[in-house]
């Protein structure tokens, strides 16, 4: 792909973009666009799980007696 | 750029803002600070996180949307015209992106507007950016130790890049419909960014409700002790010396603001293009902050909390008018603010229930909002703008602002968005991770890898005696 900037000695009233790729800042911004959204999306989810997990833990009865309750966290999933 | 008084008018604006923008960090990293300082033990690390993780959140909405939406919505759209045009704002626009201002960047921008959006785009947006930051913390700090994070940002995101960005474009921009209407004049931001977070936080409370154990059974509230009052402390002085920068970075350092043609008179101006000085504007700041930290350490017979808090919303109280009240006017201001903010908190405490775990809708929201009102009488029939034909300041244009970024733009979409996410499971964290504290994985592991240490030490120990 050719640089946007090749050569610096140039007249500056004709230059516009100095970054790499001009032309494509639409592709960028959905691309970033895109990876926004799925980390909110996966925040959500992860957060659900990990709260779910915590649950289960902190409710769990002491190991002694805890071995049907094992199960049932295993049948969770 | 080739006029040498025109090249050194833009590349100064362009160092100022982004001298600010340094400044206002500070205010993030006080209320990172303080918001730690006021958790729990068993909550910090959490706390930190969610309001740390606004930066990224918040700064990804307002590249993509936010920045265009404060140009584009100043009319309404629908009250004093349609959508404006924006392009230099647009997120795949080239001027979003280092730039020479060359040739125009697209059919709706002239070389001149090219050049001089090449120049100060990146430093308007990211002054404007903090500002959304700065939203979004004022909602983090009352919602601690109890909001799931990735609701709180999803909240973060409507006020930080929606709404507070809709209010400014209507009420802090030079040709905002209520600047042209109403005659709204609110020149630090006293409702635009503090009542409107207020009234959002107030919204989310709500739907959130308290910390497990806040209320007796009588209705009185615990005390939740701080676990680091020193971070509190030094978190308030640094939110102080952002907001000091956050004052810098709402003016227009220079401008001709000489409508006669043939002469200029430069001078720096506020948001609304009306002329003010940073001298003048530095005695205000300061008498708001000296008369907010007096009645704060009155009104609580000197709690340090509450002092502090009383400084902020003082300066906060005060903003709206700081461009133009004489410093003693600031103070008095500033000490009706917080009087009235430290009793309204408490008030909505004990008869709603509501735990605001830092006291920020009262400081944010209810200061904000008492100094736009104020505003509107010490103001009362001074021009809104520098442009002719708009209304001037008035009581009741102020009251009217003052309801539309509290209630309208702040409080009532928060309402319905924290109550979908509630609806949705989402709101509010479990109760036995609540009981059990947001760290309680990290710091069992943390006390696990203590133990594990001292055990390995204790046996090098042992075994170095043994060989002696």
């Amino acid at each position: 792909m050719k640089p946007t900037i090749d050569n610096w000695q140039t007249n500056p009233l004709e230059t516009g973009p100095l970054y790499p790729w001009a032309g494509w800042e639409a592709a960028l911004v959905v691309a970033a666009l895109l990876f926004f959204i799925y980390f909110l999306i996966w925040k959500l989810k992860s957060e659900n799980r990990h709260y779910a997990q915590s649950v289960r833990q902190l409710t769990a009865e002491p190991p002694d007696q805890g071995v049907s309750n094992q199960h049932e966290e295993h049948d969770d999933g | 750029m080739t006029d040498p008084l025109n090249a050194l008018n833009i590349l100064f604006t362009e160092f100022y803002y982004w001298v600010t923008v340094v400044l206002m960090f500070l205010i993030h990293v006080g209320f990172c600070l303080y918001e730690v300082g006021v958790s729990r033990e068993k909550n910090k690390l959490n706390t930190l996180m969610k309001n740390s993780m606004l930066i990224p959140v918040i700064t990804l909405g307002f590249f993509f949307f936010g920045w265009w939406l404060y140009f584009a919505a100043q009319n309404g759209p629908g009250i004093t015209g349609g959508w404006k045009s924006a392009p230099w704002a647009e997120p795949w626009n080239e001027l979003m992106a280092p730039h020479m201002g060359g040739a125009p960047a697209g059919e709706n921008l002239t070389s001149e507007e090219t050049a001089t959006w090449a120049r100060l785009n990146g430093v308007f947006w990211a002054a404007f950016l903090l500002f959304s930051w700065t939203a979004g913390s004022i909602l983090s700090g009352a919602v601690i130790e109890r909001i799931r994070a990735g609701a709180f940002w999803l909240l973060a995101i409507l006020v930080g890049c929606v709404t507070w960005v809709i209010d400014a474009a209507w009420g802090w921009s030079d040709t905002g419909w209520m600047v042209q209407k109403l005659g709204y004049h609110d020149a630090y931001a006293s409702g635009v960014i503090h009542g409107l977070a207020g009234g959002s936080a107030l919204a989310i409370l709500i739907h959130l409700g308290p910390r497990l154990g806040r209320f007796r059974q009588d209705g009185t509230p615990r005390v939740f002790p701080a676990h680091n009052t020193w971070m509190i402390i030094i978190g308030m002085f640094l939110i102080y010396t952002g907001f000091w920068g956050f004052y810098a970075a709402c003016n227009v350092p220079i401008l001709d603001i000489n409508p006669a043609d043939n002469e200029t008179f430069f001078s720096a101006t506020t948001i609304y293009l009306t002329p003010t000085t940073l001298s003048g504007i530095t005695f205000n700041f300061l008498m708001a902050l000296t008369g907010g930290l007096l009645i704060g350490y009155i009104v609580s017979k000197g709690d340090p909390f509450w002092t502090f808090q009383g400084g902020l919303g003082g300066i906060i109280t005060a903003s709206a008018g700081n461009d133009l009240y004489h410093p003693i006017q600031a103070l008095f201001v500033s000490m009706l603010g917080v009087w009235s903010g430290y009793k309204l908190h408490y008030w909505v405490e004990r008869r709603f229930k509501i735990d605001d775990a830092v006291g920020a809708v009262a400081i944010h929201g209810y200061c904000g909002t008492i100094g736009v009102i104020a505003c509107g009488f010490i103001l009362w029939g001074y021009p809104s703008s520098a442009q002719a034909g708009y209304a001037p300041i008035t009581p009741w244009g102020q009251l009217a602002g003052a309801i539309i970024m509290f209630v309208v733009l702040g409080f009532i979409p928060c309402y319905l968005a924290a109550w979908g996410l509630k609806r949705a499971g989402l709101l509010r964290i479990p109760r036995e991770v609540e009981l059990a504290g947001l760290d309680h994985q990290i710091l069992e592991l943390e006390q696990e890898q203590r133990q594990e240490l001292v055990a390995a030490e204790t046996a090098l120990a042992n075994r170095q005696s043994g060989e002696q």
